[in-house]
């Protein structure tokens, strides 16, 4: 009287059976991507990257006990030193305070040349009467602990907060060897 | 197997999870639009997160300072696909803008879905400090998924449209939905097992040093509770729990609710604590996917017990059917109609779009704006940066704490009294990097004379330093100081009552 499910599924129209073997074969290949990205990620297999980095859970892998801005400048013909980082092209902002751009949020500096180099292509008609010769790519940094509030700070360390900051030097070149980059 | 996968659902559960989604994608995509030149043009310029490096050039030897940074490797992006210019960006993320508020309104949902999905995939990695992430990943897993579903079919505009359906019982695949639910169990697996090869994870730090982080940080609450001892610990072996057991008990019919609501609370706390922008919400759409429509109809009496309204509203099918007659609905069910008004549409809106930036120019990229000149720096600013001063040492020990017992890198016991017979334990952490320097702790006596002394190499990589004491009998009681030195230099004094 009642029919098996087999039964029903092979007196089905063949575009509906297809799409069913379809949607099995697409649930199968799905799931075993996703099972073995797993296990490589478990394993810390760096191949296939960039595909594997769509299927790589791999969330808050590190931290960082000092936090830092970057802050480029540009050493005119003249001797004067004007501010290429941040520039008007670096509009976005993130971060607690809202004042990092994204030069700062990338970590790594990857981007951090690029992004000067293009914020002076961009003023290179206005600056032309004297031009950005040399550029230095400095980073302010100080330790996290120090992004505690004043208060905060008082009660977990049980000393004031000191106000110091500090620089160092990531990088420097001359204009001509940044734009052959 | 095949019940698991195959079975037909009502397709409220998955039409509920596009609107979800739709939102959390709305309110990043609306919130980056305006930087579209910057993020994902050439002019910006685009940062890829896929780069490999093209220049071995030779460098000048590094400082030898510990604070100094090696300069980043030159790269190229490693991008399927172009990055476009200003102009391309701009009409590019407006048709982003319009298709995810299209797949919210359930308007040609798929295409919708399609056009989010492939946009989301182009112009996402173009732009990693800002837009792209693994919330950015898992949501375009969730629109692929999506894609193949009817989530279209309930709660829609093409619901509304569709003349037949008071007429039939529309039914959806669970496939889609149930490969959710295994995306979601593989993004927890896979996290907890990256935070179990992650010492700093489980030793508390990864979690107080997130907090305290400038970038993804907390505010005042957050940082307060890093202060609390012992807390980031034991939140981090939460986290770790959760995310391990969730995966497998989720599955068992009677915890999966409370398992869920608990997922929701725990997102809903990250994005409290931590600005970690659509994580949370994204997350918190794909749980939706383990929900049954037995839940869904019971979440919808409860908020109908105490809503304005006198039915659910969750409970409500978006049924307008009763409209099925209506000029507009067969208007626009005519042929080519719906079309028609969807490729207008989406014109009018990429190319309203277009007109705003353009004409607004705020990156001097349309030539309706001059690029603002460069802004001269102070001598004194100048030279305060060239001249690299490096941290005193004290600026390279995070925390020092002072206990009678330890155990991994946490203290326990008093740190203002101590026994006859007790250690005094002092454990230092350090920041990285830090120098290698001479640590060393000396113990005075309440008469001011020096009783004992620990020093102690901290190599460069040191993360913590646990020295300490022997209170031994013999010691007078009464009020001791511990004066704690870096090469030398006093950073820290702490005091205690030794007792007899």
């Amino acid at each position: 009287m009642f029919r098996t499910l087999r039964e029903s599924i092979s007196r089905l129209p063949f575009l509906t059976r297809f799409r069913r073997r379809a949607q099995v074969l697409g649930a199968t290949v799905y799931i075993a991507v996703l099972v073995a990205s797993l296990v490589q990620g478990a394993l810390g297999d760096p191949a296939l990257f960039p595909i594997a980095y769509f299927f790589t859970w791999d969330m808050f892998p590190s931290y960082d006990s000092q936090s830092f801005r970057r802050i480029a400048l540009g050493k005119t013909a003249t001797g004067k030193y004007v501010r290429l980082q941040p520039s008007s092209l670096q509009q976005y902002r993130g971060g607690v305070h809202g004042d990092l751009t994204r030069v700062d949020i990338e970590r790594r500096g990857l981007f951090y040349r690029s992004a000067v180099m293009q914020s002076l292509k961009s003023t290179f008609a206005i600056q032309e009467h004297d031009p950005v010769a040399r550029i230095f790519l400095f980073e302010e940094y100080w330790p996290a602990k120090f992004n505690y509030p004043d208060d905060l700070y008082k009660h977990w360390s049980g000393d004031e907060k000191p106000d110091r900051r500090f620089w160092r030097l990531v990088d420097e070149f001359d204009v001509a060897a940044g734009a052959e980059s | 197997m095949k019940a698991f996968f195959l079975a037909s659902e009502r397709p409220r559960l998955l039409a509920l999870l596009r609107l979800a989604l739709g939102l959390a994608l709305l309110y990043d995509a609306l919130a980056h639009w305006r930087y579209a030149v910057e993020t994902y043009s050439t002019y910006g310029p685009a940062m890829p997160i896929f780069t490999g490096e093209i220049v071995a050039e030779p460098r000048a030897e590094p400082p030898a300072s510990v604070d100094h940074r090696a300069p980043a490797p030159r790269l190229r992006a490693v991008s399927l696909f172009p990055v476009p210019g200003p102009r391309i960006a701009v009409l590019a993320d407006t048709a982003l803008v319009f298709a995810i508020i299209s797949l919210l309104l359930g308007w040609h949902t798929k295409s919708s879905l399609a056009a989010a999905f492939f946009l989301s995939l182009w112009l996402g990695p173009l732009d990693l400090p800002a837009t792209f992430g693994k919330q950015s990943v898992i949501a375009l897993h969730l629109l692929l998924l999506l894609i193949f579903s009817r989530c279209g079919a309930a709660w829609s505009v093409d619901a509304w449209l569709d003349g037949k359906k008071p007429e039939r019982c529309v039914l959806a695949s669970v496939c889609p939905r149930r490969l959710m639910q295994i995306l979601v169990c593989c993004v927890y697996f896979g996290a907890a097992v990256t935070k179990l090869k992650t010492p700093a994870f489980a030793s508390g730090d990864l979690l107080a040093f997130s907090l305290l982080d400038y970038q993804w940080g907390s505010g005042w609450f957050g940082l307060w509770l890093t202060t609390l001892p012992h807390l980031p610990l034991l939140l981090s072996l939460a986290t770790l729990l959760f995310e391990i057991l969730f995966p497998f008990l989720v599955w068992l019919t009677r915890l999966r609710l409370p398992l869920v609501a608990l997922a929701v609370a725990v997102h809903a706390a990250m994005a409290f604590f931590l600005r970690l922008g659509p994580f949370s919400p994204i997350m918190i759409a794909a749980l939706f996917s383990f929900l049954e429509d037995r839940h869904l109809a019971a979440i919808s009496r409860f908020i109908g017990r105490f809503g304005p309204w006198r039915q659910p509203a969750l409970a409500i099918p978006f049924r307008i059917g009763s409209f099925g007659d209506s000029t507009i609905r067969r208007l626009l069910n005519s042929a080519g109609m719906n079309w028609g008004l969807y490729a207008f549409l989406v014109a009018g809106f990429v190319g309203a779009g277009y007109a705003v930036q353009a004409e607004w120019d705020w990156y001097g990229a349309f030539g309706h704006r001059m690029v603002q000149p460069l802004q001269e720096v102070s001598a004194s600013e100048v030279a305060e940066m060239f001249a690299q001063r490096s941290p005193a040492f004290e600026d390279y020990f995070h925390r020092i704490e002072v206990g009678s017992r330890y155990g991994g890198n946490q203290m326990f016991g008093s740190s203002t009294k101590f026994r006859i017979g007790q250690h005094v334990f002092v454990l230092a952490q350090l920041i990285q990097p830090h120098p290698a320097m001479e640590w060393e702790g000396v113990l005075i006596a309440p008469r001011g004379e020096e009783v004992a002394r620990f020093t102690h190499r901290l190599e460069k990589g040191t993360i913590y330093a646990v020295d300490g004491f022997e209170l031994a009998p013999g010691l007078p009681p009464g009020p001791y100081r511990l004066i704690l030195q870096a090469e030398g230099f006093v950073i820290a004094e702490r005091r205690f009552e030794l007792e007899p």
